[in-house]
């Protein structure tokens, strides 16, 4: 696996930057604004966008038939997939959690910062599988449809985040699971997908 | 040895059907057909990413899609795109190989990537075509394999590039017991280097025999209309009739022996059988 991921972080060295400087943007401006959705929201985009470019240029160089004819199990070759995504989140965590420290004005912290983390797991369970059956071209459209949905429901509920002072705990509770269950339904439905692909 | 037991694909509006064919220890067996023929379908079968329909395909004995990794990984492998990534430099992808193949080479790989004048620090994105597949057969060669497939590898090269190419398959196998499958539809450059030659045309195999024997059994002949009457039909395999007369492939054997002939190629063998017509 980790031949593939270098693979994959040399691939999107590039964009990785530029991810790289919009999440320092967005978080400056949850900074000034006090308004913490944006930096939570550049968190999803680059949780999904950078397994999304991996694939896309995997399909354009027919990287996918040289990896299976490797040997390397599908198990692995998805699985590296959701890895990527996983250490890009948790690099926006990382950022998102500061940020959300320096502006501070929240009294239900908890609550705040799990949903948005739950939520990038959770869209990048929904992309994947998505992106694997159509692949990336086809697979952009729904993966924008379902991105722009999960991010207006994020904004809408966020206020209401902010209310819940009582059942906080169980909010948590239920959405981390919730959030687990999601990665290992979609890592399973990918891994069928991508089993009886062709290349 | 790899074994290709009545291997079936079946597509749309094409199918393969009944493909049985052997790649014995040391020898160097192509593949020939024109293009859409069902060539790479066969091969990227044999790699694991197109899932047969029927039939068998065996690699030492054991079915090939339940051999491990490791025992994978001796079959070495050249695409007809490469399917390297193009935005890694030689040095990026000798990491990246070091770590999913389990003999990898690094050393050989320098080696290979300096004798075939590869630039290291280029990107792949910006190298030529011939350049590319360089590249991809120095990957192929840098881990211990004991069959080495190729999938149009000369496609599209200049002959000395295609030169340069086929004498590498030919040091792959000259020493030892290492076989190869070689696909290809310019012929010429598997009359060079090949044992046996398997003939698919469309989805179907059309013969399955050593390229000398090929070669020396069958030969054209131009004749006329009222000759060809006066022969023996069991001759003849395929005939084409043109503006100026006819031309014939047929057994030399069975053929008078007075008769003026041409030695046979591949590519003639190849356009008699898609071209020609059969005479009962």
């Amino acid at each position: 696996m980790l031949g593939l991921l270098l693979k994959d972080i040399y691939n999107v060295r590039k964009q990785a930057i530029w991810y790289l400087a919009m999440i320092a943007l967005f978080c400056g401006l949850s900074i000034i604004l006090k308004n913490v959705a944006f930096s939570s929201t550049i968190g999803i985009l680059v949780t999904i966008s950078m397994p999304l470019t991996a694939i896309a240029y995997e399909e354009k160089d027919g990287w996918q038939k040289f990896v299976v004819a490797s040997g390397t199990k599908i198990r692995t070759i998805v699985g590296e997939k959701y890895l990527l995504g996983i250490v890009f989140a948790l690099v926006s965590i990382i950022v998102y959690a500061v940020t959300f420290m320096l502006v501070g004005e929240t009294e239900n912290r908890a609550v705040e910062i799990t949903a948005p983390i739950c939520m990038q797991f959770f869209v990048l369970s929904v992309v994947l599988p998505m992106v694997f059956k159509f692949g990336v071209e086809r697979g952009r459209v729904y993966m924008i449809v379902a991105v722009v949905a999960l991010m207006a429901v994020l904004i809408a509920v966020f206020p209401l985040l902010e209310d819940m002072q009582e059942g906080g705990t169980i909010f948590i509770i239920c959405a981390c699971v919730f959030t687990v269950v999601a990665i290992c339904v979609s890592f399973l439905a990918s891994l069928k997908i991508y089993k009886s692909k062709e290349f | 040895m790899l074994s290709i037991k009545n291997y079936a694909k079946h597509y749309k509006n094409f199918d393969i059907e009944d493909i049985s064919f052997d790649i014995p220890d040391g020898m160097v067996v192509g593949l020939i057909g024109e293009n859409g023929a069902g060539k790479s379908t066969i091969i990227k079968s044999i790699l694991g990413a197109v899932h047969p329909d029927g039939g068998n395909i065996l690699f030492n004995g054991r079915e090939i899609l339940k051999v491990g990794k490791k025992e994978r990984q001796q079959i070495s492998f050249v695409l007809d795109d490469t399917g390297l990534p193009m935005e890694l430099n030689l040095a990026m992808l000798d990491n990246v190989l070091s770590c999913i193949y389990d003999k990898w080479d690094s050393s050989k790989f320098r080696e290979l990537v300096r004798q075939f004048a590869l630039p290291e620090k280029k990107l792949f994105k910006d190298f030529s075509k011939g350049m590319k597949m360089k590249a991809a057969i120095a990957v192929a060669l840098s881990y211990d394999s004991t069959i080495l497939i190729l999938d149009e590898p000369t496609s599209g090269l200049d002959p000395v590039v295609r030169d340069e190419i086929l004498e590498m398959i030919y040091n792959y196998n000259k020493d030892g017991n290492r076989a190869v499958l070689l696909s290809s539809h310019i012929t010429s450059d598997l009359e060079k280097i090949c044992d046996y030659i398997v003939y698919i045309h469309d989805g179907k195999i059309i013969f399955n025999e050593e390229k000398d024997v090929l070669l020396n059994k069958y030969a054209v002949y131009s004749i006329d209309e009222k000759k060809l009457g006066e022969l023996d039909g069991d001759a003849f395999v395929r005939i084409i009739r043109r503006e100026y007369g006819m031309e014939v492939l047929a057994e030399k054997d069975k053929m008078p022996h007075d008769f003026e002939y041409k030695p046979v190629t591949l590519d003639d063998i190849m356009l008699f059988y898609s071209k020609g017509e059969q005479i009962c």
